[in-house]
């Protein structure tokens, strides 16, 4: 029940988004695929930084206990943070490359 | 091309994001994950490391809740020794001694409960229970840890000579669970898929 609670909730505020971008912004209809592409590219880029994240991690964790031999957990890097900050490392970059693009 | 990788990747992203948290997906996998085995009587209970303690010096909610179920089979006579283990870092008391010290304030009695605080993983901590119970004549064990990981625990306790049980027996499919709970389950699938690969490279599977 909360799962569809919480689908129906995001469903209402995107309708009300999309009544608002089009009637009071002037947004075009036809624009919504694009942002749709540009949410997954910089979805994509979110889940490229967590992967380079995670594998340096672990590389450093192997390393500490291979070569240093100081017992460091994996579980440092089981943190909800970690995501967290692969999306803003990823907003960054993307609109970093945005503004290159739009010179 | 880059660009439209990255869409791909994101796209994909997004709908196992959506599907793990609004679909059984995360429950599916992990129940096909868990071994199963008919509960019964054993040498012992052994009770894995799990979270550690707080900067306190308290058993943190995982590592208590895993406690609770080993003393839980004890007090049902599945076993009549119970072997804690547990991280050994803590500057107000480590997990190991805190668990000793919850499972003798639960009325297990003192001679019933052992420690074993040297592991730092779960292959030491099979490693460790085989020097413990192995001269007590102790070969099979009930073994309660996370249910992802239990298949990578039993793999590594029966290499290190003991008859294996979860301690959940047969594991039970649930269909229910917030889609926070969900996504915590996937990621501890995910996390279990990932140190499984790292056991087989290592050697220890």
């Amino acid at each position: 029940m909360k799962p569809l609670f919480l689908l129906v909730v995001v469903a209402l505020t995107s309708m009300g988004a999309c009544a608002v971008g089009i009637r009071r912004l002037g947004l075009r209809a036809d624009r919504l695929r694009a942002a749709i592409a540009s949410t997954c590219q910089l979805a994509g880029m979110a889940i490229v930084f967590l992967a380079l994240n995670v594998a340096l991690g672990l590389a450093a964790v192997f390393l500490a206990r291979g070569v240093l031999r100081v017992f460091v957990s994996v579980y440092v890097l089981n943190d909800a943070y970690l995501p967290l900050l692969s999306v803003i490392q990823a907003v960054i970059f993307e609109s970093w490359r945005g503004q290159r693009a739009a010179r | 091309m880059a660009e439209r990788a990255l869409r791909a990747v994101g796209a994909v992203g997004i709908g196992l994001l959506l599907a793990i948290g609004f679909s059984p997906l995360a429950n599916v996998v992990s129940y096909w994950m868990a071994p199963s085995r008919a509960l019964g009587p054993a040498g012992a209970i052994v009770v894995l490391g799990r979270g550690g303690v707080t900067d306190r010096g308290e058993l943190n909610g995982a590592s208590l809740l895993g406690l609770m179920e080993g003393v839980d089979l004890y007090r049902r006579g599945l076993a009549p020794l119970l072997l804690v283990s547990g991280s050994p870092f803590g500057a107000h008391g480590t997990e190991v001694e805190r668990r000793a010290d919850v499972s003798r304030e639960c009325g297990i009695p003192g001679q019933a409960v052992l420690t074993l605080s040297s592991a730092r993983t779960t292959h030491d901590e099979a490693l460790g229970a085989r020097g413990i119970l192995g001269p007590l004549g102790v070969r099979r064990v009930i073994l309660v840890t996370d249910g992802q990981a239990m298949a990578r625990a039993m793999a590594l306790f029966e290499r290190a000579g003991f008859d294996v049980i979860p301690s959940y027996g047969t594991p039970v499919l649930e269909w229910g669970g917030t889609p926070e709970a969900r996504l915590g389950v996937m990621k501890r699938v995910v996390i279990e898929a990932v140190a499984r690969l790292y056991y087989r490279l290592a050697g220890y599977l």
